[in-house]
């Protein structure tokens, strides 16, 4: 094995060992990153990688290797290859590979303020998404399952960006052009956070009333940041900026209320609440489907759109037949 | 890209005579008395001191333009009444939401014109909207004073 400088440690990104493909001629060096010590060289591109070695690997319990940051295109490029554009396997397992292809490149562009590979990442991920659930059987309620529920805020973008697309469906929404613009205003609604600190965003206290005021600026921030662009219409900077506004006016960043708040932003609102109650924060652990379904019941027509809400609740209830 | 020169007459004629569609909430009322400096309860980095002014006094003019991509504004002229203003902004109520990044043509109640952009804006009741807006470029000290002076 050969060890990586521990300056370029920091230019690794990592890959789930389940999402890796078996292939005879791998695009890309594979790394080894332990807890103690410097990355190790551990599969060099050009090597096969077989299906027993991956399996070797979880057997050990490695869940994790990396690739070079720029490599890393590479294999999102090998994962939409063999799984997102594969129409044979299950819609939910594409969605799933889709996330890993593209985590690594939303998450940078997330933490390195790059608004335009931001907005270029939602997109392709938005019109894979799409391209995914239109037209497929998939239900919400198998989907939520197998969505993961950690707390970061690329899963909660592509989350919600998911349950938009699903939600959308049930309202009607099935212009081809819609459903990809919903998609990608899911991925970007949370965009104004990346000015909130990591104190107060993994804070596991509660949160002051400092704390609070300065969460509740991100709609704002991240309306501010994409409002200039050609290329998002406005049901998708709505969806930015209107995400926490509530039904009954209580809601900010302005307290627009029922009909004043667009369509799609209706959509966000309801997802977005969902899905930050179904998964683990910093400070409390994820409630139950139940719950969280019996909390969106009550706030219909108070807090969020009551068609909306009861589109949710049948979406995500209807078993197939 | 906004003219600001052109039209200025027209806004200024507006200001006058079209009337004003906000719709004062009762808590509002008491705050149009108030003078001198105002208090900043946002974190707003302001750079300069900025005063309360009796907005029924203060009308002021505005034109849309359509400055942000996904936002059509037929470039149609409205009377505001301004609550605030410093040398960097204004403060002032509408009858329709403005959103961040917006900018218009604004005359004040001195006749004074400059661009705005909104800074942020927050509904207090029905046609009415409080707006924060910049100045694109600040007014001077004499312009501020005047404008005050009227109150």
């Amino acid at each position: 094995m050969t060890a990586v400088e521990s300056t370029d440690s920091a230019a690794l990104a990592p890959v789930a060992v389940r999402a890796l493909p078996a292939t005879d001629d791998l695009s890309f060096d594979l790394y080894l990153w332990p807890k103690r010590g410097p990355a190790r060289l551990m599969l060099a591109r050009h090597n096969p990688l077989s299906r027993e070695r991956i399996g070797r690997l979880l057997e050990r319990g490695i869940e994790t290797l990396y690739v070079c940051t720029h490599e890393a295109d590479r294999y999102r490029d090998l994962l939409t290859e063999r799984f997102v554009k594969d129409e044979s396997r299950p819609p939910a397992e594409r969605l799933l590979m889709l996330r890993e292809a593209m985590k690594n490149a939303f998450t940078d562009a997330f933490r390195r303020s790059q608004v335009q590979h931001m907005v270029q990442a939602a997109e392709s991920y938005a019109s894979q998404l799409a391209s995914i659930v239109y037209g497929s059987d998939l239900l919400v309620a198998d989907l939520v399952g197998v969505m993961a529920h950690d707390y970061s805020i690329f899963t909660h973008a592509t989350n919600v960006a998911t349950y938009a697309v699903l939600l959308a469906g049930e309202l009607g929404i099935h212009e081809p052009e819609d459903v990809v613009a919903i998609a990608q205003g899911g991925l970007l609604h949370d965009l104004g956070k990346r000015f909130i600190g990591r104190a107060v965003l993994d804070k596991r206290e509660r949160l002051t009333a400092e704390d609070r005021e300065c969460i509740k600026e991100h709609p704002r921030t991240g309306f501010a940041q994409l409002c200039r662009r050609e290329d998002l219409n406005w049901g998708q900077l709505m969806m930015v900026y209107q995400h926490h506004e509530r039904w009954d006016g209580r809601g900010y960043p302005v307290g627009t209320h029922a009909a004043e708040i667009h369509e799609w932003a209706r959509i966000s609102a309801v997802v977005d609440v969902y899905d930050a109650l179904t998964r683990n924060r910093p400070y409390r652990k994820a409630a139950s489907n139940a719950d969280v379904l019996a909390y969106l019941d009550q706030e219909a027509g108070r807090g969020f759109d009551e068609e909306v809400v009861e589109c949710w609740i049948r979406a995500i209830t209807k078993t197939k037949c | 890209m906004l003219d600001q020169s052109n039209n200025e007459n027209e806004m200024l004629k507006a200001m006058a005579f079209l009337p004003c569609d906000v719709v004062l909430p009762d808590f509002l009322r008491d705050d149009f008395e108030r003078r001198g400096f105002a208090t900043t309860s946002r974190d707003e980095d302001r750079r300069h001191a900025r005063y309360h002014l009796r907005g029924h006094a203060h009308r002021a003019a505005m034109r849309y333009s359509s400055s942000l991509p996904a936002l059509e504004r037929p470039p149609t002229v409205a009377a505001v009444m301004t609550t605030t203003v410093s040398r960097g902004g204004v403060g002032y109520l509408h009858s329709e939401q403005m959103y961040p990044g917006e900018r218009a043509q604004f005359v004040l109640p001195n006749g004074s014109g400059r661009v705005i952009e909104v800074s942020w804006c927050r509904r207090l009741g029905p046609r009415c909207f409080e707006v924060g807006a910049r100045f694109l470029e600040d007014l001077s000290v004499a312009e501020v004073r005047t404008i005050i002076a009227e109150d």
